[in-house]
């Protein structure tokens, strides 16, 4: 399935308690739309923001295109991997434009950090993104006064001005009606095709997952139990992921 | 006669632990009952001994008056009751005969008497005295006579100093904003919350705290004494008080922000400095316009005040002809003090209100 991004024991645990999430060795290649499927609590949120160290993991090692991340700057590593949360997480009082900026933040470099402004080609870049995601039209109005679909896709927009190589998605349709669920998953995927930007989503809806991922992984009490082929996930690793042992 | 002393002697709170074998409990009852009756000698004499014993004892009573109802109840749930089985006196008399003032033993006289006796001794504490209020009334009624009549010669003198007063609050809460908008990111515990940053986090909590414990007062005279009298001193003592309240404030409103935007920032390789200013900042507005003119208020109050150590403005006047006994001028500047104070509550309220 190619290497580009690669987990080696991946693991981690809160304190002393049992692990949030086993020791894990997967890899993906360049360009795949992977979905992170499980129930809740199994460990999906925790392994994607082992990627982009929001969150430190306790043990092994994740290499993306062969370097070690934790040997990276995290500036370095997260302006290389986009993320996608269940809330838009928009800073209100903000312009859609401006909020798409922040996805620029992380290229800001030298002496541009202490006088904060934009460059014009940073804010060509996030009205591209704005185009791209059908909110041009917005581009400046105040984020509060967008529909919750609206938010999330300025939410993608700002993932995709960072023009990085991965795209991490927690439950981004989790909290969206079906109708915009699909718009935003479309785009998604229209990202991972037109751009070969690997994609990695965290669902719990099924389907979702069988429709757009060309690779599912499954996860249950924080271990591995699928990893393979959408087409290959039967109603069988349905029942082993979702149904409890007692069955 | 032994069963009526032993009636006596389970008034004593803590025996009934004591019957229980919860000795602990029983000898914390008596060790707090005879601090208590202590207490009650040391504050009001002999009596006060009669008035704990009747405190603890119609406390105790209260106790067993609550056992004697639920007895029966917890007997018919077939279960054994707690507390002694003993004679119960307040019980018996309850039975044979309810009167109104019975319901009296069951107030709650052990709080009714620790407060009483904290009244007494806060007024103890502050000479507090009825008579000297009915006394002293002819001569408060002169001196408001005095008030009632002011001198309205002196409005002008008055309103330039006034100016004076609103200019030091004015630039103190200005440079107090200066001062606040850094400092309260270094006491925002959200933003400060790895362990490098941690360290700075409590030397600015700190720091700020021991600020704002110092009352604007003996900031006034620290910075008479160090760059003269005038109403520059008044300014500086401002900036430093009102800097430090402002930090407090608006740290807190800094840690209440949605965390979601910080994340969002934080993950796309933003450094804090950018994360504050794109993710924190812009969610502050209202909070701060709301903050900054809280604190005007007070530094407007705090301005006149800092008149009376040399700070000049319309506090030093005052503090004038009070001293020399001009009831009429001084109440011209009094007049003018309240009408700015009621003023700016009354803007700030609707700026307030129309920002929300």
């Amino acid at each position: 399935m190619g290497d580009f991004l690669r987990t080696a024991g991946l693991a981690k645990r809160f304190g002393d308690a049992e692990f949030a999430l086993a020791p894990t060795d997967l890899a993906f290649g360049r360009g795949q739309f992977v979905a992170v499927i499980g129930p809740s609590g199994a460990g999906k949120t925790t392994f994607l923001r082992c990627m982009n160290r929001l969150i430190d993991p306790s043990e092994g090692k994740v290499f993306i295109n062969g370097q070690n991340i934790l040997s990276m700057g995290k500036r370095e590593l997260r302006r290389r991997i986009a993320m996608v949360f269940q809330q838009p997480n928009l800073v209100p009082r903000l312009s859609a434009l401006d909020n798409v900026l922040i996805g620029r933040l992380g290229f800001m470099t030298g002496m541009r950090t202490l006088l904060p402004c934009f460059r014009r080609e940073d804010k060509m870049k996030a009205l591209s993104a704005l185009d791209r995601v059908g909110m041009l039209e917005y581009a400046a109005t105040s984020c509060v006064s967008l529909s919750g679909g609206q938010q999330q896709r300025v939410a993608v927009a700002r993932a995709l001005a960072q023009e990085a190589d991965v795209l991490l998605a927690d439950e981004p349709v989790a909290s969206l009606d079906p109708e915009n669920a699909t718009k935003v998953m479309a785009l998604l995927k229209d990202i991972n095709q037109q751009d070969g930007v690997t994609v990695l989503v965290n669902l719990h809806q099924i389907d979702l997952a069988r429709q757009y991922a060309n690779t599912i992984v499954a996860f249950k009490a924080g271990r591995v139990v699928y990893f393979g082929t959408g087409e290959a996930f039967m109603d069988e690793h349905y029942q082993k992921v979702f149904v409890t042992a007692a069955s | 006669m032994k069963s009526n002393l032993s009636v006596a002697l389970n008034l004593l709170p803590g025996v009934g632990y004591l019957h229980r074998g919860e000795y602990l409990r029983g000898a914390l009852d008596l060790t707090c009952f005879i601090i208590f009756i202590g207490i009650g000698r040391v504050l009001l004499s002999e009596g006060g001994v009669f008035l704990s014993l009747f405190v603890m004892v119609s406390s105790a009573y209260r106790m067993a008056y609550v056992v004697h109802v639920s007895a029966p109840i917890v007997q018919q749930a077939g279960r054994t009751a707690g507390g002694p089985k003993t004679l119960d006196p307040l019980g018996m008399i309850t039975m044979l005969k309810p009167r109104w003032w019975v319901s009296v033993f069951n107030w709650p006289w052990l709080y009714i008497l620790v407060a009483a006796m904290v009244v007494a001794y806060l007024s103890l504490e502050t000479e507090l005295s009825w008579t000297q209020i009915v006394m002293g009334a002819p001569f408060a009624m002169g001196l408001a006579k005095d008030f009632f009549s002011p001198d309205w010669s002196l409005l002008p003198n008055a309103l330039g100093y006034a100016k004076q007063t609103i200019a030091i609050a004015v630039l103190g809460t200005f440079y107090g904003i200066l001062i606040a908008v850094p400092m309260s990111v270094f006491c925002a515990k959200n933003l400060m919350s790895t362990s490098s940053t941690h360290s700075v986090y409590y030397v600015a909590r700190w720091g700020m705290a021991v600020m704002r414990a110092t009352p604007t007062f003996l900031l006034g005279l620290i910075f008479v004494a160090w760059v003269g009298l005038g109403p520059f001193p008044g300014v500086l003592a401002i900036t430093v008080f009102s800097g430090a309240l402002m930090t407090k404030l608006l740290s807190e409103a800094i840690e209440s922000v949605n965390p979601g935007p910080i994340e969002a920032a934080t993950a796309t390789g933003a450094n804090l400095f950018h994360v504050i200013l794109f993710s924190v900042f812009p969610q502050l507005p209202t909070v701060f316009i709301a903050i900054s003119l809280y604190c005007l208020e007070i530094n407007i109050h705090s301005a006149t005040v800092l008149g009376l150590i040399g700070a000049q403005g319309i506090g030093m006047p005052i503090h004038e002809y009070l001293s020399s006994l001009a009831y009429s001028s001084a109440s011209v500047y009094i007049l003018v003090v309240i009408f700015i104070t009621v003023g700016t509550d009354y803007a700030s309220g609707l700026v307030r209100s129309r920002i929300k």
